[in-house]
Protein backbone atom coordinates (compact mmCIF):
# COMPACT_ATOMS: atom_id res chain seq x y z
CA UNK A 1 0.00 0.00 0.00
CA UNK A 2 2.94 2.36 0.93
CA UNK A 3 4.03 1.41 -2.42
CA UNK A 4 1.23 2.24 -4.47
CA UNK A 5 0.97 5.68 -2.61
CA UNK A 6 4.39 6.27 -3.40
CA UNK A 7 3.96 4.95 -6.93
CA UNK A 8 0.56 7.24 -7.43
CA UNK A 9 2.16 10.42 -5.93
CA UNK A 10 5.07 10.20 -8.89
CA UNK A 11 1.98 9.19 -11.30
CA UNK A 12 0.42 12.52 -10.29
CA UNK A 13 3.65 14.25 -10.39
CA UNK A 14 3.81 13.22 -14.12
CA UNK A 15 6.99 11.15 -13.85
CA UNK A 16 7.06 9.04 -16.70
CA UNK A 17 9.61 6.47 -15.55
CA UNK A 18 7.27 5.10 -13.02
CA UNK A 19 3.96 5.34 -14.98
CA UNK A 20 6.05 3.33 -17.81
CA UNK A 21 7.08 0.58 -15.22
CA UNK A 22 3.35 0.83 -14.02
CA UNK A 23 2.00 -0.20 -17.17
CA UNK A 24 4.70 -2.88 -18.70
CA UNK A 25 3.85 -4.71 -14.80
CA UNK A 26 -0.15 -4.06 -15.69
CA UNK A 27 -0.85 -4.13 -19.32
CA UNK A 28 -0.49 -7.95 -20.10
CA UNK A 29 -2.72 -8.61 -17.23
CA UNK A 30 -5.44 -5.79 -18.34
CA UNK A 31 -5.36 -6.81 -21.81
CA UNK A 32 -6.16 -10.60 -20.49
CA UNK A 33 -9.07 -9.39 -18.24
CA UNK A 34 -10.48 -7.25 -21.15
CA UNK A 35 -10.32 -9.95 -23.46
CA UNK A 36 -13.02 -11.48 -21.32
CA UNK A 37 -14.92 -8.62 -21.82
CA UNK A 38 -14.81 -7.40 -25.10
CA UNK A 39 -14.31 -10.71 -27.14
CA UNK A 40 -10.75 -10.43 -28.53
CA UNK A 41 -7.55 -9.35 -28.41
CA UNK A 42 -7.44 -6.01 -30.93
CA UNK A 43 -10.52 -4.58 -29.19
CA UNK A 44 -9.01 -5.24 -25.49
CA UNK A 45 -5.56 -3.90 -26.37
CA UNK A 46 -7.34 -0.54 -27.64
CA UNK A 47 -9.59 -0.28 -24.77
CA UNK A 48 -6.50 -1.13 -22.43
CA UNK A 49 -4.86 1.42 -24.12
CA UNK A 50 -7.29 3.77 -23.62
CA UNK A 51 -7.69 2.93 -19.79
CA UNK A 52 -3.63 3.70 -19.43
CA UNK A 53 -4.15 6.86 -20.93
CA UNK A 54 -6.95 7.88 -18.70
CA UNK A 55 -5.16 7.18 -16.02
CA UNK A 56 -2.59 9.16 -17.13
CA UNK A 57 -4.10 11.94 -18.60
CA UNK A 58 -6.40 12.77 -15.69
CA UNK A 59 -4.81 10.89 -12.16
CA UNK A 60 -7.71 11.53 -9.66
CA UNK A 61 -9.92 9.11 -7.74
CA UNK A 62 -7.68 6.83 -6.71
CA UNK A 63 -7.10 6.64 -2.05
CA UNK A 64 -4.56 4.08 -1.52
CA UNK A 65 -5.97 3.53 1.56
CA UNK A 66 -9.12 1.95 -0.02
CA UNK A 67 -7.25 -0.94 -2.50
CA UNK A 68 -4.45 -1.18 -4.93
CA UNK A 69 -3.33 0.48 -7.97
CA UNK A 70 -4.10 -2.26 -9.77
CA UNK A 71 -7.49 -2.66 -8.44
CA UNK A 72 -8.65 0.82 -9.50
CA UNK A 73 -6.81 0.29 -12.95
CA UNK A 74 -8.79 -3.25 -13.37
CA UNK A 75 -12.28 -0.76 -11.97
CA UNK A 76 -11.52 1.95 -15.05
CA UNK A 77 -11.07 -1.01 -16.94
CA UNK A 78 -13.85 -2.81 -16.65
CA UNK A 79 -16.01 1.38 -16.66
CA UNK A 80 -14.28 1.63 -20.38
CA UNK A 81 -15.01 -1.63 -21.33
CA UNK A 82 -18.50 -1.26 -20.25
CA UNK A 83 -18.59 2.22 -22.12
CA UNK A 84 -17.21 0.35 -25.51
CA UNK A 85 -20.48 -2.13 -25.39
CA UNK A 86 -22.50 1.00 -25.25
CA UNK A 87 -21.19 2.70 -28.08
CA UNK A 88 -21.13 -0.09 -29.98
CA UNK A 89 -24.86 -1.22 -28.92
CA UNK A 90 -24.01 -4.61 -29.96
CA UNK A 91 -26.81 -7.26 -31.69
CA UNK A 92 -27.30 -10.57 -30.64
CA UNK A 93 -25.50 -11.74 -34.18
CA UNK A 94 -22.52 -9.71 -32.67
CA UNK A 95 -22.68 -11.11 -29.12
CA UNK A 96 -22.14 -14.54 -30.73
CA UNK A 97 -19.91 -13.75 -32.67
CA UNK A 98 -18.17 -12.54 -29.81
CA UNK A 99 -18.30 -15.70 -27.90
CA UNK A 100 -17.29 -17.69 -30.96
CA UNK A 101 -14.09 -16.00 -30.98
CA UNK A 102 -13.71 -16.11 -27.14
CA UNK A 103 -14.12 -19.47 -27.68
CA UNK A 104 -11.76 -19.93 -30.71
CA UNK A 105 -9.20 -18.10 -28.40
CA UNK A 106 -9.36 -20.22 -25.40
CA UNK A 107 -8.31 -24.05 -25.88
CA UNK A 108 -10.15 -26.05 -23.42
CA UNK A 109 -12.86 -27.30 -22.35
CA UNK A 110 -13.00 -25.02 -19.41
CA UNK A 111 -12.48 -21.63 -21.42
CA UNK A 112 -15.02 -23.05 -23.90
CA UNK A 113 -17.44 -22.85 -20.70
CA UNK A 114 -16.07 -19.85 -19.80
CA UNK A 115 -16.34 -18.04 -22.98
CA UNK A 116 -20.25 -18.90 -22.75
CA UNK A 117 -21.24 -17.11 -19.32
CA UNK A 118 -22.15 -13.95 -19.07
CA UNK A 119 -19.88 -10.83 -19.19
CA UNK A 120 -20.47 -10.25 -15.21
CA UNK A 121 -19.83 -13.81 -14.69
CA UNK A 122 -16.52 -13.75 -17.05
CA UNK A 123 -15.69 -10.69 -15.48
CA UNK A 124 -16.05 -11.69 -11.49
CA UNK A 125 -14.18 -14.88 -12.28
CA UNK A 126 -11.12 -13.95 -13.80
CA UNK A 127 -10.15 -10.89 -11.33
CA UNK A 128 -10.87 -13.96 -8.82
CA UNK A 129 -9.17 -17.01 -10.49
CA UNK A 130 -6.90 -14.97 -12.78
CA UNK A 131 -6.04 -11.68 -11.20
CA UNK A 132 -6.64 -13.40 -7.21
CA UNK A 133 -7.93 -10.08 -6.40
CA UNK A 134 -9.94 -10.35 -2.72
CA UNK A 135 -12.97 -9.84 -1.74
CA UNK A 136 -12.67 -6.49 -1.13
CA UNK A 137 -11.05 -5.39 -3.94
CA UNK A 138 -13.24 -7.36 -6.16
CA UNK A 139 -15.97 -5.53 -4.50
CA UNK A 140 -14.79 -2.10 -5.25
CA UNK A 141 -13.98 -2.68 -8.54
CA UNK A 142 -17.22 -3.98 -9.40
CA UNK A 143 -19.14 -1.63 -6.79
CA UNK A 144 -21.15 -3.73 -5.29
CA UNK A 145 -21.28 -5.07 -1.30
CA UNK A 146 -18.35 -7.51 -0.03
CA UNK A 147 -21.43 -10.24 0.36
CA UNK A 148 -22.55 -9.76 -2.99
CA UNK A 149 -19.07 -10.48 -4.20
CA UNK A 150 -19.10 -13.67 -2.50
CA UNK A 151 -22.54 -15.12 -3.23
CA UNK A 152 -21.78 -13.93 -7.06
CA UNK A 153 -18.96 -15.79 -7.32
CA UNK A 154 -20.49 -19.04 -6.03
CA UNK A 155 -23.17 -18.53 -8.66
CA UNK A 156 -20.43 -17.86 -11.40
CA UNK A 157 -18.73 -21.24 -10.19
CA UNK A 158 -21.49 -23.19 -10.61
CA UNK A 159 -22.69 -21.87 -13.29
CA UNK A 160 -19.09 -22.62 -15.25
CA UNK A 161 -19.33 -25.89 -13.94
CA UNK A 162 -23.06 -26.21 -15.58
CA UNK A 163 -22.24 -25.49 -18.58
CA UNK A 164 -18.65 -26.96 -18.81
CA UNK A 165 -20.17 -30.83 -17.88
CA UNK A 166 -23.48 -30.08 -19.68
CA UNK A 167 -20.72 -29.88 -22.59
CA UNK A 168 -19.24 -33.29 -21.66
CA UNK A 169 -22.52 -35.41 -21.50
CA UNK A 170 -20.98 -38.21 -20.82
CA UNK A 171 -20.06 -37.02 -17.00
CA UNK A 172 -22.69 -37.22 -14.20
CA UNK A 173 -23.18 -33.66 -12.17
CA UNK A 174 -25.01 -33.44 -8.97
CA UNK A 175 -27.06 -35.94 -7.16
CA UNK B 1 -25.61 -29.52 7.41
CA UNK B 2 -26.44 -30.73 3.64
CA UNK B 3 -25.00 -30.61 0.23
CA UNK B 4 -27.29 -27.48 -0.85
CA UNK B 5 -26.75 -25.51 1.77
CA UNK B 6 -22.66 -26.42 2.14
CA UNK B 7 -22.40 -25.80 -2.01
CA UNK B 8 -21.45 -21.85 -1.24
CA UNK B 9 -18.93 -22.51 1.38
CA UNK B 10 -17.27 -24.55 -1.02
CA UNK B 11 -16.29 -21.56 -3.44
CA UNK B 12 -15.62 -19.74 0.06
CA UNK B 13 -12.85 -22.44 0.51
CA UNK B 14 -11.46 -22.21 -2.70
CA UNK B 15 -11.02 -18.26 -1.81
CA UNK B 16 -9.19 -19.22 0.87
CA UNK B 17 -12.25 -17.91 3.45
CA UNK B 18 -13.17 -19.20 6.63
CA UNK B 19 -16.06 -21.52 6.54
CA UNK B 20 -17.80 -22.39 9.22
CA UNK B 21 -16.87 -26.00 11.57
CA UNK B 22 -20.60 -27.54 10.62
CA UNK B 23 -19.56 -27.39 7.13
CA UNK B 24 -16.30 -28.04 7.11
CA UNK B 25 -17.23 -31.56 8.68
CA UNK B 26 -19.55 -31.85 6.18
CA UNK B 27 -17.37 -31.15 3.38
CA UNK B 28 -15.34 -33.83 4.84
CA UNK B 29 -17.52 -36.58 4.83
CA UNK B 30 -19.79 -35.75 1.73
CA UNK B 31 -18.36 -37.46 -1.57
CA UNK B 32 -20.63 -34.68 -3.80
CA UNK B 33 -19.21 -31.94 -1.82
CA UNK B 34 -15.67 -33.06 -2.26
CA UNK B 35 -16.39 -33.33 -6.11
CA UNK B 36 -17.61 -30.04 -6.67
CA UNK B 37 -14.29 -28.40 -4.67
CA UNK B 38 -12.34 -30.56 -7.21
CA UNK B 39 -14.15 -29.06 -9.92
CA UNK B 40 -13.60 -25.72 -8.71
CA UNK B 41 -10.23 -25.98 -8.14
CA UNK B 42 -9.87 -27.75 -11.98
CA UNK B 43 -11.61 -24.15 -13.24
CA UNK B 44 -9.34 -22.10 -11.23
CA UNK B 45 -6.52 -23.38 -12.72
CA UNK B 46 -7.56 -24.21 -15.99
CA UNK B 47 -8.39 -20.49 -16.40
CA UNK B 48 -5.38 -19.56 -15.08
CA UNK B 49 -3.70 -21.23 -17.88
CA UNK B 50 -5.65 -19.82 -20.38
CA UNK B 51 -4.71 -16.72 -19.42
CA UNK B 52 -0.84 -17.11 -19.99
CA UNK B 53 -1.47 -19.96 -22.52
CA UNK B 54 -3.60 -16.54 -24.77
CA UNK B 55 -1.55 -13.91 -23.11
CA UNK B 56 0.38 -11.78 -26.10
CA UNK B 57 3.83 -12.19 -25.88
CA UNK B 58 4.75 -8.64 -26.54
CA UNK B 59 2.86 -5.33 -25.47
CA UNK B 60 2.26 -1.95 -27.38
CA UNK B 61 5.28 0.90 -27.19
CA UNK B 62 3.88 3.63 -25.58
CA UNK B 63 5.44 7.12 -24.80
CA UNK B 64 4.05 8.80 -22.13
CA UNK B 65 5.05 12.81 -22.67
CA UNK B 66 4.41 15.53 -20.17
CA UNK B 67 2.35 17.07 -23.06
CA UNK B 68 -0.36 14.43 -22.78
CA UNK B 69 -1.50 15.61 -19.59
CA UNK B 70 -4.69 17.35 -19.26
CA UNK B 71 -7.16 18.86 -16.42
CA UNK B 72 -10.92 18.08 -16.49
CA UNK B 73 -12.72 21.12 -15.50
CA UNK B 74 -16.08 20.75 -13.42
CA UNK B 75 -17.80 20.87 -16.30
CA UNK B 76 -16.25 18.69 -18.57
CA UNK B 77 -16.46 16.00 -15.64
CA UNK B 78 -20.15 16.18 -16.33
CA UNK B 79 -19.23 14.11 -19.60
CA UNK B 80 -17.21 11.95 -17.69
CA UNK B 81 -18.84 8.43 -16.22
CA UNK B 82 -19.88 9.11 -13.00
CA UNK B 83 -20.51 6.88 -9.68
CA UNK B 84 -24.11 8.45 -9.27
CA UNK B 85 -26.76 8.80 -11.34
CA UNK B 86 -26.26 12.65 -13.47
CA UNK B 87 -29.73 13.63 -12.43
CA UNK B 88 -28.41 13.24 -8.84
CA UNK B 89 -25.32 15.02 -9.63
CA UNK B 90 -27.66 18.02 -10.99
CA UNK B 91 -29.69 17.70 -7.61
CA UNK B 92 -26.42 18.27 -5.69
CA UNK B 93 -24.99 20.90 -7.59
CA UNK B 94 -27.94 22.79 -7.32
CA UNK B 95 -28.02 22.21 -3.58
CA UNK B 96 -24.87 23.70 -3.54
CA UNK B 97 -25.48 26.75 -5.46
CA UNK B 98 -28.45 27.16 -3.38
CA UNK B 99 -26.27 26.82 -0.85
CA UNK B 100 -23.99 29.26 -1.41
CA UNK B 101 -26.48 31.38 -2.32
CA UNK B 102 -28.35 31.28 1.26
CA UNK B 103 -24.31 32.01 2.95
CA UNK B 104 -24.40 35.31 0.85
CA UNK B 105 -27.97 36.25 2.08
CA UNK B 106 -27.55 35.75 5.72
CA UNK B 107 -23.97 37.51 5.26
CA UNK B 108 -26.00 40.48 3.77
CA UNK B 109 -28.70 39.94 6.22
CA UNK B 110 -26.49 40.11 9.08
CA UNK B 111 -23.80 42.99 7.86
CA UNK B 112 -24.69 45.50 10.73
CA UNK B 113 -27.49 45.52 13.51
CA UNK B 114 -28.32 48.05 15.07
CA UNK B 115 -29.60 48.69 18.71
CA UNK B 116 -32.39 51.11 19.39
CA UNK B 117 -32.94 51.56 23.21
CA UNK B 118 -35.51 54.06 25.30
CA UNK B 119 -34.50 55.23 28.55
CA UNK B 120 -37.85 56.24 30.64
CA UNK B 121 -37.29 58.44 34.17
CA UNK B 122 -38.73 57.56 37.54
CA UNK B 123 -41.95 58.65 36.26
CA UNK B 124 -42.44 56.84 33.46
CA UNK B 125 -41.86 59.51 30.18
CA UNK B 126 -39.48 59.12 27.74
CA UNK B 127 -36.11 60.15 28.71
CA UNK B 128 -33.92 59.03 25.53
CA UNK B 129 -34.64 57.28 22.48
CA UNK B 130 -30.74 56.20 21.26
CA UNK B 131 -29.74 53.88 18.12
CA UNK B 132 -26.09 52.48 18.51
CA UNK B 133 -24.21 49.43 16.62
CA UNK B 134 -25.59 46.20 18.42
CA UNK B 135 -22.45 44.76 17.41
CA UNK B 136 -19.28 46.57 18.80
CA UNK B 137 -16.19 45.54 17.16
CA UNK B 138 -12.66 45.93 19.03
CA UNK B 139 -12.64 49.01 21.16
CA UNK B 140 -16.02 50.41 21.83
CA UNK B 141 -15.80 54.04 21.00
CA UNK B 142 -16.19 57.21 23.67
CA UNK B 143 -19.63 57.46 24.77
CA UNK B 144 -21.59 60.51 22.59
CA UNK B 145 -23.68 63.54 24.11
CA UNK B 146 -24.80 63.36 28.01
CA UNK B 147 -28.34 62.74 27.72
CA UNK B 148 -30.01 65.29 30.21
CA UNK B 149 -33.62 64.95 31.68
CA UNK B 150 -34.64 67.84 34.00
CA UNK B 151 -36.91 67.28 36.73
CA UNK B 152 -38.07 69.95 39.24
CA UNK B 153 -36.36 68.05 41.99
CA UNK B 154 -33.27 67.83 40.11
CA UNK B 155 -31.91 66.99 37.12
CA UNK B 156 -30.48 63.24 35.53
CA UNK B 157 -27.83 62.69 32.96
CA UNK B 158 -26.59 59.26 31.77
CA UNK B 159 -24.87 57.52 28.93
CA UNK B 160 -25.64 54.21 27.63
CA UNK B 161 -23.95 52.34 24.81
CA UNK B 162 -23.15 48.79 23.74
CA UNK B 163 -20.08 47.03 24.49
CA UNK B 164 -20.27 43.48 23.60
CA UNK B 165 -23.27 41.35 22.29
CA UNK B 166 -23.80 37.43 22.74
CA UNK B 167 -26.30 34.98 21.79
CA UNK B 168 -28.76 37.49 21.10
CA UNK B 169 -28.05 39.79 24.19
CA UNK B 170 -26.59 43.08 24.39
CA UNK B 171 -23.66 43.60 27.35
CA UNK B 172 -24.81 47.61 28.12
CA UNK B 173 -22.58 50.06 30.00
CA UNK B 174 -24.55 52.61 31.86
CA UNK B 175 -23.35 55.81 33.66
CA UNK B 176 -26.11 57.90 35.67
CA UNK B 177 -25.66 60.62 37.61
CA UNK B 178 -28.26 62.52 39.61
CA UNK B 179 -28.21 65.60 40.90
CA UNK B 180 -30.66 67.46 42.85
CA UNK B 181 -31.24 70.95 42.52
CA UNK B 182 -29.08 73.68 43.11
CA UNK B 183 -26.10 71.24 41.98
CA UNK B 184 -23.70 72.94 40.25
CA UNK B 185 -24.29 71.79 36.67
CA UNK B 186 -21.73 73.25 34.98
CA UNK B 187 -18.91 70.28 33.40
CA UNK B 188 -21.77 68.15 33.11
CA UNK B 189 -20.45 66.05 30.45
CA UNK B 190 -17.21 65.70 32.58
CA UNK B 191 -18.99 64.51 35.27
CA UNK B 192 -20.64 61.86 33.63
CA UNK B 193 -17.84 60.76 32.39
CA UNK B 194 -15.96 60.09 35.45
CA UNK B 195 -18.69 58.56 37.04
CA UNK B 196 -18.34 54.66 37.40
CA UNK B 197 -19.70 52.57 34.07
CA UNK B 198 -21.77 49.84 35.49
CA UNK B 199 -22.57 47.17 33.32
CA UNK B 200 -25.74 45.12 32.41
CA UNK B 201 -26.82 42.30 29.90
CA UNK B 202 -29.92 43.12 28.62
CA UNK B 203 -32.37 40.90 25.98
CA UNK B 204 -33.68 43.52 23.27
CA UNK B 205 -37.71 43.09 23.98
CA UNK B 206 -37.28 42.98 27.68
CA UNK B 207 -36.94 45.41 30.37
CA UNK B 208 -33.66 46.48 32.38
CA UNK B 209 -34.01 48.78 35.74
CA UNK B 210 -30.88 50.86 36.32
CA UNK B 211 -30.36 51.51 39.59
CA UNK B 212 -29.80 55.75 39.73
CA UNK B 213 -28.11 57.02 43.67
CA UNK B 214 -30.14 59.29 45.32
CA UNK B 215 -32.75 59.19 42.59
CA UNK B 216 -33.95 55.55 41.85
CA UNK B 217 -34.04 53.59 38.79
CA UNK B 218 -34.55 54.13 35.12
CA UNK B 219 -35.60 51.85 32.59
CA UNK B 220 -34.36 50.98 29.41
CA UNK B 221 -35.81 49.01 27.00
CA UNK B 222 -34.77 47.79 23.30
CA UNK B 223 -34.63 46.30 20.07
CA UNK B 224 -32.87 44.59 17.69
CA UNK B 225 -32.71 46.00 14.01
CA UNK B 226 -31.21 44.88 10.89
CA UNK B 227 -31.32 48.34 9.20
CA UNK B 228 -31.31 52.03 10.05
CA UNK B 229 -34.35 53.61 10.39
CA UNK B 230 -34.88 55.48 7.09
CA UNK B 231 -34.36 58.70 8.70
CA UNK B 232 -31.03 57.61 10.10
CA UNK B 233 -29.78 56.07 7.39
CA UNK B 234 -27.84 58.03 5.13
CA UNK B 235 -28.25 56.23 2.20
CA UNK B 236 -31.98 55.91 2.41
CA UNK B 237 -32.71 59.80 3.68
CA UNK B 238 -35.22 61.03 1.90
CA UNK B 239 -35.29 64.16 0.25
CA UNK B 240 -38.65 65.45 2.19
CA UNK B 241 -39.69 63.61 5.46
CA UNK B 242 -42.42 61.59 6.07
CA UNK B 243 -46.04 62.88 5.83
CA UNK B 244 -47.29 64.58 9.46
CA UNK B 245 -43.70 65.27 10.36
CA UNK B 246 -41.61 68.13 10.01
CA UNK B 247 -37.81 67.54 10.06
CA UNK B 248 -34.71 69.85 11.28
CA UNK B 249 -31.48 68.78 9.84
CA UNK B 250 -28.01 71.10 10.70
CA UNK B 251 -26.63 72.91 10.02
CA UNK B 252 -29.33 75.63 10.86
CA UNK B 253 -28.51 79.45 9.58
CA UNK B 254 -31.04 82.51 11.23
CA UNK B 255 -30.76 85.63 9.34
CA UNK B 256 -31.99 88.93 10.70
CA UNK B 257 -32.82 91.39 7.25
CA UNK B 258 -30.66 89.51 5.25
CA UNK B 259 -27.71 89.21 7.12
CA UNK B 260 -27.02 85.82 9.63
CA UNK B 261 -27.07 86.12 13.32
CA UNK B 262 -26.42 82.33 14.11
CA UNK B 263 -25.39 79.22 13.07
CA UNK B 264 -25.39 75.87 13.88
CA UNK B 265 -28.65 74.50 16.00
CA UNK B 266 -28.90 70.85 15.84
CA UNK B 267 -31.13 67.83 14.11
CA UNK B 268 -33.96 66.21 15.61
CA UNK B 269 -37.77 65.26 13.82
CA UNK B 270 -41.33 65.06 15.58
CA UNK B 271 -44.83 65.00 14.67
CA UNK B 272 -46.75 68.31 12.98
CA UNK B 273 -49.64 67.97 15.33
CA UNK B 274 -49.21 68.81 18.88
CA UNK B 275 -45.04 69.59 18.26
CA UNK B 276 -42.99 72.39 18.51
CA UNK B 277 -38.79 72.85 18.07
CA UNK B 278 -37.01 75.70 18.71
CA UNK B 279 -33.82 76.89 17.85
CA UNK B 280 -31.68 79.04 20.42
CA UNK B 281 -29.31 81.72 19.02
CA UNK B 282 -26.83 82.80 22.07
CA UNK B 283 -27.58 85.93 23.57
CA UNK B 284 -30.63 86.42 21.58
CA UNK B 285 -33.27 83.38 23.11
CA UNK B 286 -35.28 81.11 21.32
CA UNK B 287 -37.25 80.83 18.48
CA UNK B 288 -40.16 78.93 18.83
CA UNK B 289 -42.04 77.12 15.81
CA UNK B 290 -45.21 74.90 15.63
CA UNK B 291 -47.07 73.88 12.50
CA UNK B 292 -50.36 74.85 14.54
CA UNK B 293 -51.18 78.75 16.17
CA UNK B 294 -50.70 78.84 19.79
CA UNK B 295 -50.74 81.63 22.41
CA UNK B 296 -48.14 84.62 21.21
CA UNK B 297 -46.96 83.51 17.77
CA UNK B 298 -46.92 85.06 14.79
CA UNK B 299 -47.91 83.25 11.51
CA UNK B 300 -45.02 82.70 8.90
CA UNK B 301 -44.43 80.67 5.70
CA UNK B 302 -42.57 77.74 5.06
CA UNK B 303 -41.31 76.56 1.81
CA UNK B 304 -38.46 73.72 1.34
CA UNK B 305 -35.62 74.49 4.03
CA UNK B 306 -36.70 77.96 4.49
CA UNK B 307 -38.61 79.28 7.45
CA UNK B 308 -39.76 83.13 6.65
CA UNK B 309 -41.08 85.22 9.49
CA UNK B 310 -41.62 89.29 10.93
CA UNK B 311 -41.02 89.95 14.48
CA UNK B 312 -41.38 93.55 15.64
CA UNK B 313 -41.57 94.20 11.80
CA UNK B 314 -37.73 92.56 10.72
CA UNK B 315 -37.51 89.90 8.79
CA UNK B 316 -36.22 86.66 9.80
CA UNK B 317 -34.95 83.25 7.64
CA UNK B 318 -34.44 80.24 9.47
CA UNK B 319 -32.40 77.91 7.02
CA UNK B 320 -31.95 73.98 7.24
CA UNK B 321 -29.85 71.70 5.59
CA UNK B 322 -32.48 69.70 3.87
CA UNK B 323 -36.64 70.72 3.58
CA UNK B 324 -37.85 70.55 6.77
CA UNK B 325 -41.75 69.48 5.99
CA UNK B 326 -43.45 67.32 3.00
CA UNK B 327 -44.72 70.16 0.22
CA UNK B 328 -48.08 71.34 0.48
CA UNK B 329 -47.37 72.34 3.97
CA UNK B 330 -46.80 76.16 3.92
CA UNK B 331 -47.66 77.87 6.81
CA UNK B 332 -45.88 77.82 10.39
CA UNK B 333 -45.97 79.90 13.51
CA UNK B 334 -43.38 81.55 15.67
CA UNK B 335 -42.71 82.97 19.01
CA UNK B 336 -39.85 84.95 20.29
CA UNK B 337 -38.38 83.42 23.73
CA UNK B 338 -35.46 85.92 25.15
CA UNK B 339 -33.20 84.20 28.45
CA UNK B 340 -31.13 80.97 27.96
CA UNK B 341 -33.85 78.47 29.64
CA UNK B 342 -36.94 77.61 27.93
CA UNK B 343 -38.67 75.69 30.70
CA UNK B 344 -38.42 75.52 34.07
CA UNK B 345 -35.24 73.42 35.63
CA UNK B 346 -33.37 73.46 32.16
CA UNK B 347 -30.05 72.81 32.36
CA UNK B 348 -27.63 75.80 31.37
CA UNK B 349 -24.44 74.61 29.63
CA UNK B 350 -21.05 76.07 29.70
CA UNK B 351 -21.30 76.56 25.86
CA UNK B 352 -24.53 77.84 25.62
CA UNK B 353 -23.51 81.18 24.83
CA UNK B 354 -21.20 80.30 21.83
CA UNK B 355 -23.51 77.67 20.47
CA UNK B 356 -26.96 78.07 19.20
CA UNK B 357 -28.86 74.41 19.48
CA UNK B 358 -32.06 72.98 18.85
CA UNK B 359 -34.96 72.00 21.24
CA UNK B 360 -37.83 69.76 20.53
CA UNK B 361 -40.54 68.32 22.38
CA UNK B 362 -44.78 69.16 23.26
CA UNK B 363 -46.41 71.61 22.45
CA UNK B 364 -48.54 71.96 25.14
CA UNK B 365 -46.07 71.09 28.05
CA UNK B 366 -43.42 73.73 26.99
CA UNK B 367 -45.90 75.95 27.22
CA UNK B 368 -47.27 75.14 30.77
CA UNK B 369 -43.77 75.24 31.99
CA UNK B 370 -42.08 77.82 29.86
CA UNK B 371 -39.83 79.70 32.06
CA UNK B 372 -41.00 83.32 32.67
CA UNK B 373 -38.03 85.18 32.00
Amino acid sequence: MADDRELWERICRGDTRAFDGFYQENVSRLNGFLRQLLGNIQTAEDVAQETFLQLWRRPNGFHPETGSLRAYLFGIGRKRAAEWWRQRKPTADEQETVRRECKTETSSLVGDSFSRLGADERTLLWLREVEGQSYAVLARILDIPVGTVKSRLFAAREELRRVWHSSRPEKKVGP
Amino acid sequence: MNCEKAAEFVSALCDGEQIPREAAEHLGTCGECAVRLNDYVLMGVELKRTAVATAPQSVREVSWGPQERTKLSWWQMWGESMRIPRFAFAAMLISIVALVAGIALTRAQARELWFQFEVRERRGSVAEVGLISAEPKGQVPDPGPVTVSSEPEGTLTFIVRVLEARNGSEKLGVRALWLPRNNDLTDLHKKIQSSPETDYWIVPGQKLNVPVKDYGQIEITGRLLDKLPDDQNPKEMRLYPKEGEFRLTSPQVLLLDGRMVSKGGGDGSNNTKGSYFAYYAPHDGFYIFAFSEFAGAAEGSIKGNQIEFTLDGRIYNLIASAPIVEPGITKIWVRHHSGSRLIEDQPIFPDQDSHSSMMFGDLKAMLEHMTKE
